[in-house]
């Protein structure tokens, strides 16, 4: 029990220590996550359109995510030096895989004959993208949002190893002096940051998917529009 | 204006990438208002010949003419929105209101909204759906019926001249598919738009279509209105392909021969008589048989006259007081229709069939007519055999 008491103590002593972690935390956190969301839409894309890169880039993606993430962040340190580039540049390669792997798949799921009756009635190939892919991918693709949020928040924790901010440097701090309450100042608000962003893509996808998606399907199961979500990654 | 075409396929073949050749030099017309169907076993190049009149896929070589312009010159994208396009999967977008589905080519062809909506509700009318009942629902919330009615409604949406159908009642269930046929013929009766549609299933296209294109393996084999299909002029496939079962049409087309393929024993065999033995044989023959009449033939046994077993006695001398040579007579190339009218207009019980050669093979009797005209108006009315006599 004491641990707790010392840690609420600590966290009401040193709140705006806290807090600014927590920023920083969240500010390279969501960074990263903006640049991987900026990259992978796009990449995404092209993919369901040149399907012979799938393997390469895909593969690549897979790759970064083996890495460890301290041996990727020394790594880096020749690249970016020390601070919150490297940590920002190190997040955002992980949040690759599932924002990729979602867009991609989210889009090559999309029923084949809803692309073909768009393509037959006169769209052209951005209608096709705008008007019926990418409203029937969306809720794919924001579940792979939602999964590299948690993931990039989590390791974010890491970048206070290679001199950057975030609330790894409590989690640090304590480890090294041997302070549980510190520790934990640390810890806990990361893994509410964690659980905050996981609920909030979450109810992004909801509001996102299309409601005549949403709506009771006539009968049994008649449709033959039911969308997929199987091979891709899901929170 | 009925005849303007519409449609000109010029030596038009398709080989696919992987060395599919999947239509093979296909020459044909479409007139406009034209219902034309295009049926055949799977892989027969029917869809692909479709696809490639909304330029969905590229001839490889040859030429399509849409309204006396080749297609290869002409935008797809802009060749498309004049073209109404419905497929088997119905392919509504789940995530739009029935109506943003119906308006979806209006929209691309940027009609302002108030016309779109009026358009929406106009089309909805028109096969029964309530406007304020359906407008706003989604796809998913409507029977597979339904959801083919609204994508049918939107190929016709933006008023094209031409709709092409791809198999498009092809997964409704028999009763649906059925009423669908009825309607959309209704639709068709009332706005006479050039209609190329795609098929499989034969009472599909005898049933919709006007001109009947049959395709196999990649080329066309024969092309005719539904009566001249089911009737004499159908090649052995096209045959095979339709079924006995479906053999129904017009009696008026339909050839006797046609029709007795299946029935020859329904042809009553009267003896043969030679003319040219005299009126002895021809008695003796006739009493042999015990037949009131005879089939009067000469030495190469072509028709010469009815021989009345009542004109002669064995002492009868002169064959010529016994022969019927007024006697109703047709050909199997006759149509059934040329029968009747031989039987009405000589008052005889039955008619003489002859065969291409002129050889007698029987006589039809009244009965046996009014059958076929039964069984070719109405394939699907009970079979009532007439019992072999």
């Amino acid at each position: 029990m004491t641990v707790w008491v010392k840690f609420i103590k600590y966290v009401i002593e040193h709140y705006d220590k806290v807090l600014l972690y927590t920023e920083q935390h969240l500010y390279i956190s969501m960074v990263a996550l903006a640049l991987g969301f900026a990259f992978c839409l796009p990449v995404g894309i092209w993919l369901t359109r040149h399907e012979r890169y799938v393997p390469l880039v895909i593969g690549a993606a897979n790759i970064a995510e083996t890495i460890p993430s301290l041996a990727l962040l020394g790594f880096l340190i020749f690249i970016f030096g020390i601070g919150n580039t490297n940590a920002i540049a190190a997040l955002f390669l992980y949040a690759l895989l599932p924002m990729l792997q979602n867009t991609y798949t989210g889009i090559k799921n999309v029923d084949r004959f809803l692309i073909e009756a768009g393509r037959g009635m006169g769209m052209t190939d951005w209608q096709i993208l705008t008007m019926v892919e990418l409203p029937l991918a969306r809720p794919v693709i924001v579940a792979g949002v939602r999964v590299a949020s948690v993931w990039t928040i989590g390791t974010a924790t890491l970048a206070a190893a290679i001199g950057g901010g975030g609330l790894g440097r409590l989690i640090f701090a304590g480890l090294a002096t041997i302070r549980d309450d510190i520790m934990l100042a640390g810890a806990v608000p990361a893994a509410l940051l964690a659980l905050l962003a996981d609920w909030t893509f979450a109810a992004v996808e909801k509001w996102i998917t299309p409601r005549g998606l949403r709506v009771r399907q006539y009968g049994s199961s008649r449709s033959k529009t039911k969308r997929k979500t199987e091979g891709a990654v899901k929170a | 204006m009925t005849n303007e075409l519409m449609v000109t396929f010029d030596h038009v073949s398709k080989v696919f990438p992987d060395g599919t050749r999947a239509v093979e030099d296909v020459n044909l017309q479409i007139d406009q208002g034209e219902f034309v169907v295009l049926i055949g076993p799977s892989g027969c190049g029917k869809t692909t010949s479709l696809k490639m009149i909304n330029r969905l896929v590229d001839p490889s070589s040859g030429t399509i003419y849409f309204k006396g312009r080749d297609i290869a010159e002409r935008d797809p994208v802009e060749l498309r929105r004049q073209i109404g396009y419905v497929i088997q999967e119905v392919g509504l977008l789940p995530h739009l209101t029935i109506a943003q589905n119906i308006a979806i080519v209006p929209r691309l062809l940027k009609w302002d909204r108030a016309r779109q909506l009026a358009r929406v509700d106009e089309l909805l009318r028109m096969v029964g759906m309530d406007p304020a009942v359906y407008r706003r629902r989604y796809p998913r919330e409507l029977s597979g019926g339904q959801q083919q009615r609204v994508g049918v409604l939107r190929a016709l949406a933006a008023d094209p001249e031409i709709v092409l159908m791809d198999e498009p009642f092809g997964s409704l269930d028999p009763i649906t598919r059925g009423q669908l046929q009825d309607e959309f013929k209704k639709l068709q009766a009332e706005f006479k738009k050039t209609i190329v549609f795609v098929t499989h299933d034969m009472d599909e296209a005898l049933k919709l279509g006007d001109k009947i294109v049959v395709m196999r393996q990649g080329r066309v084999v024969q092309v005719g209105a539904p009566a001249e299909l089911t009737g004499g002029g159908a090649s052995e496939f096209v045959r095979h392909f339709i079924g006995q079962r479906r053999m129904g049409g017009d009696p008026a087309i339909i050839a006797i021969g046609e029709w007795l393929q299946n029935r020859a024993h329904l042809l009553a065999r009267l003896p043969l008589v030679d003319i040219a033995a005299g009126a002895r044989a021809a008695c003796d023959e006739l009493a042999r048989a015990g037949a009131e009449f005879g089939l009067g033939v000469d030495r190469n046994g072509c028709w010469v006259a009815l021989v009345a077993a009542a004109a002669l006695t064995p002492t009868t001398a002169e064959l010529a007081g016994a022969l019927r040579e007024d006697a109703p007579v047709v050909s199997v190339n006759d149509p059934l229709k040329a029968a009747a009218e031989r039987l009405v207009a000589e008052d005889c019980p039955w008619v003489v069939v002859l065969d291409q050669g002129r050889r007698p093979l029987g006589v039809l009797g009244r009965s046996e007519v009014l059958m076929a005209f039964i069984e070719t108006l109405w394939p699907d009315s009970g079979r009532g055999e007439v019992k072999e006599q």
